[in-house]
């Protein structure tokens, strides 16, 4: 087991741009292949500050050469014991938590703006291994552990993101008891929703509007078109997930499905995920401007 | 002179008859601090889990005992990573302590059934002290120790 901490706890502040500083956030998994030109291919398109991987090896330093040579700016590294998750940031951050059973590394961010921010990084437990009543029970316990995040900084402005291997509409995420993520960001704004006596806090989930072909890019993240009777086809089990407490520095416009890296496409040439040479999933992008 | 009041309770009723999970949770915390010269702690976090959807609640209404359900997880902290913590093992159990379910979280397997079900103290302590000795147990501490050390 290797522990990685590269590049310090220093941070370099952003040199550009007046007004909010603008972050921009890219997640993909990238099913354990060795996507570093990829990657650094996104990041430089982008203008990407926080990379977050799953299914990637963080012991390797080659995720982080790539990210910092494209950019020409030294990206940090925090803390990490798990074996597939990395978080990579242009400013100064630190690992808060790691849990290996659920797979959710969460980190304190420190944007240059001023105000930090906790990213809670997920690869929850596959469909192939759990049923999706046993994936609800889990989402149960990893939305106390949020709170528990929440109640350790003092502060709800968290960002959720991962492969959370469910899509936006099953229990785990849309109950009070699980993520709770409400697809109306007038919903989310009121905060709180109040279950048999009890206060639950919402996420708001930009990821709806991007089912199916409403919208220029893919019509979800993942492809499965197993032969069983109930069959999506497209899944949008990547997401991100915002506190109210974020809502006014996130742009539900800016959340973008990826169907190329900035140079190659990621898909096939049917227009499913290229899995040969990229992954089965596809990345996304958004920003918080703050 | 007055008569000593009559104890018809059983002998088995008292506070050392039965150490419950936290308690034990909390002992092998403090003693890793000891064992590390705190450079790595054990923190125990405690909570009461709710039902997990409301259907259940409703149903657990009828029977209220059912519905309370505690769990304890034993964190490992690391002061001088800028008190990063890693989730080592967790148990959970109703308002009795004894049966418990007990989860490494380490462990490779991806089944939730793969929490282990204890029905009593003793079962509790030796699957504990199985984890606790357990390969990824000690790599994580070595990493977090020399990590530690190390900034």
């Amino acid at each position: 087991m290797t522990i990685c901490t590269k590049g310090g706890f220093f941070f370099r502040r952003r040199e550009t741009r007046n007004g909010p500083l603008v972050t921009n956030f890219l997640f993909w998994n990238v099913n354990g292949k060795p996507l570093e030109s990829r990657v650094a291919s996104i990041v430089r398109t982008h203008d990407i500050d926080v990379v977050a991987l799953a299914e990637c090896d963080p012991t390797s330093g080659a995720w982080l050469d790539a990210i910092s040579d494209v950019q020409q700016c030294p990206y940090y590294q925090g803390t990490t014991l798990l074996d597939s998750i990395a978080v990579y940031t242009r400013f100064r951050q630190r690992t808060m938590e790691e849990d290996p059973r659920t797979r959710v590394s969460a980190h304190q961010l420190f944007l240059p703006g001023g105000k930090d921010v906790v990213l809670v990084v997920a690869h929850l437990p596959s469909k192939l291994f759990w049923q999706a009543d046993s994936q609800s029970q889990l989402c149960t316990e990893f939305a106390a552990q949020v709170r528990r995040l929440e109640t350790r900084v003092g502060h709800s402005r968290t960002v959720l993101v991962g492969d959370l291997n469910m899509n936006p509409f099953e229990a785990g995420v849309v109950s009070s008891h699980g993520l709770h993520a409400t697809m109306a960001r007038s919903v989310a704004e009121r905060e709180t929703r109040t279950v048999l006596g009890k206060e639950y806090a919402f996420f708001y989930n930009p990821m709806w509007g991007h089912f199916g072909d409403a919208l220029d890019g893919p019509p979800g993240t993942y492809y499965d078109s197993r032969a069983e009777a109930v069959t999506y086809f497209w899944n949008l089990f990547d997401q991100v997930l915002v506190r109210p407490a974020l809502l006014g520095a996130f742009d539900t416009g800016s959340v973008r499905i990826l169907d190329s890296d900035g140079t190659e496409s990621l898909l096939s040439r049917t227009g499913l995920p290229e899995k040969s040479q990229a992954s089965d999933h596809l990345p996304i992008v958004f920003r918080l401007d703050m | 002179m007055a008569e000593a009041a009559r104890d018809l309770w059983p002998p088995d009723i008292d506070v050392k008859s039965v150490v419950p999970p936290v308690v034990i949770l909390r002992e092998q915390a403090s003693l890793l601090a000891e064992r590390t010269r705190s450079l790595v702690r054990g923190e125990v976090e405690s909570e009461e889990k709710l039902a997990e959807s409301v259907e259940q609640y409703l149903t657990d209404a009828l029977k209220p005992e059912n519905r309370i359900e505690y769990k304890h997880t034993l964190v490992l902290v690391t002061p001088a990573l800028e008190s990063y913590r890693y989730v080592l093992l967790s148990v959970r159990h109703d308002f009795q302590p004894y049966p418990c379910r007990a989860v490494f979280h380490p462990d490779p397997t991806w089944d939730i059934e793969g929490e282990s079900s204890l029905p009593n103290e003793q079962e509790f302590v030796g699957w504990l002290k199985h984890m606790l000795a357990r390969p990824e147990t000690k790599r994580v501490i070595q990493a977090l120790l020399y990590q530690a050390q190390e900034s």
